[in-house]
């Protein structure tokens, strides 16, 4: 058993790294799509899954990655490596500061608070001059032969590969430390965690600020990737659909939330006639799984209550 | 491992706890001598499970709480319990998602060095960290024989009822608490479980030197392990001594009338 998951994860990695040789440019794009999806789901399976936050405004850490990207480019010659630190940063610290400023906010008034938080920042880059309002910003595209320059459609591969596996990686690394067991001793219960002396508010801020550096990469790439950044990008849609590939692949779940990204993404975009509904298509997904098996497909953690 | 200078003395002077307009606990005073194990009894809502709250830091008392000297007024719950307070719950609070070893091993949160970047790095300090808290949690759980060891990757809802509360009662050992507050420990055990636990106390306080408060209604529990007694009624101490005294005192009787 161990030894055919080894020799499938090998073919797979394979096939994965040579895909922008044997793949149709469509095939690659659709591929891209996916990756700049998984560091978001697993960002958000990190905040939900994990540390039992329902938090519905990750459309909004995402843009904020996007749009750091977008002005720093237009303003001064920078190369992908700042950029992607500046929008993790960036991103990091207004998911830090939307935790903190939430403490108080438990459960379902969190999710209504969150879903809030795309509004504003759809208000902000849509009445801001910065932000070029509402038809974004332009022409963003990585300097001529700089480090990581992402100037082919392999690249942007590669790239994102490079992006979602260190997610993966950061995430696994802090799900099997103490720190993973801590964060979902604040969500089984926060009064019998409070009594081992684990502190619920830095641990969520924490979390938020983990998920938001990880939004933040993805909003880094997305940026480069499309060559713009505009308001239609990040709206409450995009959190929605975000929040359905966690619920979909698993709550709790690395793997899950790999695969709920693969799902939401990659065959709405394949059934092209069906493209226009992969929301709702999430949405019957959802309504399946919650009858057939509740924690998801690669979901861990069943509430047992 | 031992503490030299035998700490975890609290004190606790004329607390009061308000709910609302109702009074539960109305100037309450008691003191828990180092490494003692001193009991509180008194018949259904006397306020008991009030105390631990306004202890722990749960619920907000006035009065004053002293650990070692150490004033915790208005410190959070997680400040108590790095200060060294640990307890159990009267109704088994369990992580219902984890193992039970998982469960244990989170009780030594105070006690664990290495940091976040530590932990998630996996550095050899803290692998040996994790690999010595443990070995002490099997040693925890080896008191209780075979209960919890084979079992210990088995999530902890899928046990028996008497042994949720003994990975709840090693959890809170796993802490190396100053002072350890049992709600109620042998609730729900059957007269041959809770005979076992009483010796197992014991045993586990000669492993993890602390003070204990006691929290049980059974009389005979008290009398094994208590050598210093509290009895509350109605938010109030009506008299502390000895056990055996105690329980012979007419007011005693007459708060347990028909309880007892
Ligand atoms: N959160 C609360 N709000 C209002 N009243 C409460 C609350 N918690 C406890 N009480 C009341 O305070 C009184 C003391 O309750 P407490 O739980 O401390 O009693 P106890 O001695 O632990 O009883 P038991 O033996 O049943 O566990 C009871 O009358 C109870 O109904
Ligand atoms: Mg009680």
């Amino acid at each position: 058993m161990i030894i055919a998951g080894w020799v499938v994860m090998i073919v797979g990695a394979v096939v994965v790294l040579l895909l922008p040789q044997v793949s149709s440019p469509y095939v690659l794009f659709v591929a891209t799509e996916v990756l700049l999806y998984v560091p978001l789901a697993i960002g958000q399976n990190l905040i939900t899954g994990n540390t039992g936050v329902l938090s519905m405004g990750h459309a909004a850490l995402y843009g904020v990655g996007a749009y750091t990207t977008g002005v720093l480019v237009s303003h001064i010659a920078i190369g992908v490596p700042l950029t992607l630190l500046a929008s993790a940063g960036a991103a990091a610290l207004v998911g830090l500061g939307v935790s903190l400023t939430t403490q108080r906010i438990r459960g379902d008034y969190l999710f209504i608070v969150t879903i809030g938080l795309n509004f504003i920042f759809l208000d902000v880059v849509n009445n801001s001059t910065w932000s070029g309002a509402a038809t974004g910003l332009f022409a963003i595209a990585p300097p001529a032969g700089g480090l990581l320059a992402v100037t082919t459609p392999a690249r942007f591969f590669y790239l994102s590969l490079g992006v979602a596996a260190l997610c993966v990686l950061i995430s696994l690394a802090i799900l099997r430390s103490r720190f993973g067991r801590a964060m979902e001793a604040v969500r089984d219960d926060p009064l019998v965690a409070a009594t081992m002396g684990l502190k619920e508010v830095p641990i969520k801020a924490g979390i938020f600020g983990v998920a938001g550096a990880m939004a933040g990469l993805s909003g880094c790439v997305l940026a480069y990737f499309l060559g713009s950044v505009g308001p239609q990008d990040f709206n409450s849609n995009i959190s929605l659909l975000i929040f359905e590939m966690v619920i979909i692949g698993g709550l709790g779940s690395v793997s899950g939330s790999v695969l709920g990204a693969i799902v939401l993404i990659a065959v709405p975009e394949f059934l092209r006639s069906v493209q226009e509904y992969s929301l709702g298509i999430g949405g019957v997904l959802i309504v399946v799984m919650m009858v057939l098996r509740p924690e998801g497909v690669l979901g861990s953690w069943r509430t047992a209550r | 491992m031992a503490t030299e200078t035998l700490g975890g003395r609290l004190v606790v002077q004329n607390i009061c706890v308000n709910y609302g307009a109702f009074r539960a606990l109305d100037g309450v005073s008691i003191e828990v001598a180092p490494g003692s194990i001193t009991g509180v009894i008194g018949p259904n809502g006397s306020g008991k499970t009030t105390l631990i709250n306004a202890i722990t830091g749960i619920q907000a008392a006035s009065g004053t709480i002293r650990l070692d000297g150490q004033v915790l007024g208005r410190r959070s719950v997680p400040r108590r319990a790095e200060l060294g307070l640990a307890r159990t719950f009267q109704a088994i609070r369990l992580f219902q998602s984890m193992s039970i070893l998982d469960n244990i091993m989170l009780g030594a949160h105070r006690l664990m060095r290495a940091g976040l970047f530590e932990s998630v790095l996996r550095t050899p300090r803290s692998r040996r960290e994790i690999a010595r808290r443990r070995a002490r949690a099997e040693v925890l759980m080896s008191v209780f024989g075979p209960r919890l060891l084979p079992r210990m990757h088995q999530l902890a809802v899928n046990l028996s009822y008497a042994n949720r509360r003994r990975v709840e009662i090693c959890r809170a050992f796993m802490a190396e608490p100053l002072l350890l507050l049992l709600d109620e420990p042998m609730a729900g055990m059957n007269p041959f479980e809770t005979q076992e636990l009483s010796e197992q106390l014991p045993e586990l306080q000669k492993l993890v030197p602390t003070s204990i408060l006691l929290v049980e209604h059974k009389m005979d529990v008290i009398n094994a392990l208590c050598s210093h007694v509290y009895v509350l009624d109605h938010g109030v101490c009506i008299i502390e001594g000895d056990p055996r005294t105690v329980q012979s005192d007419p007011a005693v009787v007459e708060a347990y009338l028909g309880v007892e």
